[in-house]
């Protein structure tokens, strides 16, 4: 079958060049994608050699990060005039094969995508103290809404003592990942230190060392004591984003969700980290649903705030990540 | 005095008016009872400036000097503003004698001894009435005035630093910077090292004049607690309403002066598109903000260098 492309070559450029920002775990970018001529599509694929064997051994971590890939692409074809539809898994015997897009009906960018689409290159995790001042209420309704758009939920963890039980799972989680060597072998081989790359989290990038009176836990990239006075905020905001269950698709569709979630966190001027350490661990997560008391599988912890700019982490060029025809 | 003495003097104290990196962006023109404000495109800033908002912005304030030297010497004039996007930004005519009031006098004084001063201030809060009075000042030039609240702290302080890394991030923001802060001693312009204070912690982030740790005026850190932060905004963007939003400005800083207060415009968070945006979002109606000011009370009362200026006979042609 043959037909106009209406998926050009620059639009798959300008697409994957905003694809690519999304975030993963330490940033370790496991996608890939194809402009399939043929149909007039664009395919998003797992990278198989990307997906970390000790952190996420099931793929969990690898589709929310090809999910929230799949919003920056979407995203930026909508950026310009030319939404794309979404299926997700369409094929039962090619399981890297996540996504397909396929062109919808053109139309010009809405005010909301514009804005989204300018916070991409914005968009980047900050894992350092924020300021003390709550997010103000306004800021919350978007970001629960912003979840909602995506067919997705975003709890707010409100009041010191829900705070502390949800800080107290990702403590408990984070004891257990941390008893495994291979875990934290994994954490460092993918910490950069001063040399050029295009993947892994720049020390730069990561937060100050831990200190025993830190609510949170964050991963620690790197090692730098804080400056005085520079603890973390002592009530931060803790979101919970999840969707309907825990399939493939349910953690693709929930990747969707987050990365709506974060471009409007960034478009409002707050900054986020994300603690997926609870998510990581089947029983702290399980504890997390029921202190939630939410039926549908919560797939990432938010912590947002009012943050002083950080640095944005490198990532892979165009040419790395398309495959060839 | 004659009235070309009067515009001339007027000149000479429009030469004290703050601008963007002490471009002094304007060019004057005299013919007798009529004064011209010109813009000098010559001295916009590329990078730091593409659109020219901030060399609006100068030659407002400039404007506002003029105004105010001229009602100290007892004349009244009338305002022209062409707009219209040519260069020709206003045009003053003597018209006649008017009576010196106290506060025309206060404020001619401030034009002498206002500093842009960069230094943290003292936790000594600034009275309502004062800001009221800085408030009536911006409005009297059809400029609205907003108080930063509280619980908008963070995230002016958010947009500011997001303006600062973003500018300093791009090298040919840089590279201006460190062209206008090396200014040689012959052009009279740019922000020379002595008036920059060295990098502390601050309530709000203040630009960086100077690059390395090491120079600047040394200060304490902290401090800041009592300043006012304000943002200059209106509906408009025309080039007549970012001249006026200028003198609004200048209205404000005199104003404060004369009331006992320091001041710092701050510009760069609206230089910059995205945290520009932020702080619309802080404004009632979501009014174009053109230029923020903070102010409060000095912590170190030691006198701040002035900045250079140009010659007289460098910006004003015409005869008398």
């Amino acid at each position: 079958m043959t037909t106009i492309a209406t998926i050009t070559e620059a639009l798959f450029h300008e697409a994957v060049t905003a694809a690519i920002r999304a975030p993963s775990l330490h940033n370790s970018q496991p996608w890939r994608f194809r402009l399939d001529h043929e149909h007039d599509a664009i395919e998003v694929r797992a990278d198989p050699s990307r997906i970390l064997p000790v952190t996420d051994p099931d793929g969990w971590g690898m589709r929310i990060s090809c999910g929230a890939a799949t919003f920056n692409l979407r995203l930026a074809a909508a950026g310009r005039g030319q939404p794309l539809a979404v299926q997700w898994l369409p094929s039962s015997s090619d399981r890297t094969l996540l996504a397909r897009l396929t062109p919808a009906s053109p139309r010009p960018a809405t005010e909301a995508e514009q804005r989204l689409l300018r916070a991409v290159p914005r968009r980047h995790s900050n894992r350092r103290p924020f300021h003390a001042e709550p997010v103000p209420l306004a800021a919350r309704a978007d970001l629960v809404t912003a979840a909602k758009a995506e067919d997705a939920w975003l709890d707010l963890v409100v009041g010191v003592v829900p705070v502390a039980a949800v800080a107290e799972i990702a403590h408990a989680a984070n004891r257990v990942l941390y008893r495994d060597p291979a875990y934290l072998d994994e954490l460092r081989s993918w910490t950069r230190h001063g040399e050029q790359a295009e993947d892994g989290v720049p020390a730069e990038a990561g937060g100050p060392t831990a200190e025993p009176q830190d609510l949170l836990p964050q991963r620690p990239f790197g090692d730098h004591p804080r400056a005085p006075g520079r603890d973390y905020e002592p009530e931060p905001l803790v979101g919970v984003l999840g969707g309907g269950g825990n399939s493939p698709v349910d953690q693709l569709r929930a990747g969707h969700a987050l990365q709506r979630v974060l471009l409007t966190i960034t478009d409002l001027g707050l900054a986020a980290s994300m603690l997926s350490q609870p998510i990581e661990v089947p029983a702290a997560r399980e504890q997390l649903r029921l202190a939630l008391g939410r039926y549908g599988m919560p797939q990432m912890v938010l912590r947002i705030g009012f943050g002083d700019p950080g640095s944005a982490t490198p990532r892979r060029s165009f040419e790395q990540v398309v495959q060839p025809e | 005095m004659s009235s070309s003495e009067a515009l001339e003097q007027a000149v000479r104290d429009a030469l004290r008016a703050p601008s963007i990196f002490n471009t002094q962006p304007w060019s004057w023109r005299l013919d007798r009872d009529v004064l011209e404000l010109w813009a000098d495109r010559s001295r916009q800033l590329d990078a730091t400036d593409p659109y020219g908002h901030q060399l609006l912005l100068s030659c407002g304030a400039a404007l506002h000097h003029a105004l105010v030297s001229l009602a100290a010497s007892g004349r009244a004039a009338e305002v022209e503003r062409p707009g219209g996007g040519g260069d020709l930004l206003a045009r003053i005519r003597v018209v006649g004698q008017q009576d010196v009031t106290p506060d025309t006098m206060a404020l001619r004084d401030a034009i002498a001894v206002r500093r842009t001063d960069r230094r943290p201030y003292a936790d000594e809060a600034v009275p309502d009435d004062v800001l009221d009075a800085l408030t009536a000042a911006a409005l009297a030039g059809q400029v609205n005035l907003h108080r930063v609240r509280y619980d908008q702290m963070p995230m002016f302080a958010v947009a500011v630093a997001y303006a600062a890394r973003a500018q300093t991030d791009d090298p040919a923001y840089l590279n201006e910077l460190m062209r206008w802060t090396n200014r040689p001693r012959w052009s009279n312009d740019g922000v020379p090292p002595a008036t920059a204070v060295r990098r502390v912690p601050r309530r709000v982030a203040v630009r960086e004049f100077a690059l390395t740790p090491h120079e600047g005026i040394p200060v304490k850190a902290g401090g800041d607690l009592g300043a006012a932060y304000l943002v200059l905004h209106g509906p408009g963007t025309a080039i007549t309403d970012r001249l006026r939003a200028g003198e609004a400005l200048s209205a404000v800083l005199l104003t404060a002066v004369a009331r006992g207060l320091r001041v710092a415009p701050i510009t760069d968070v609206v230089e910059v598109d995205h945290p520009r945006d932020l702080v619309r979002g802080l404004l009632p109606e979501h009014d174009e903000p053109y230029a923020a000011v903070r102010c409060g009370y000095p912590v170190d009362r030691t006198e701040l260098p002035a900045t250079p200026r140009r010659w007289l006979r460098e910006v004003l042609r015409g005869r008398k």
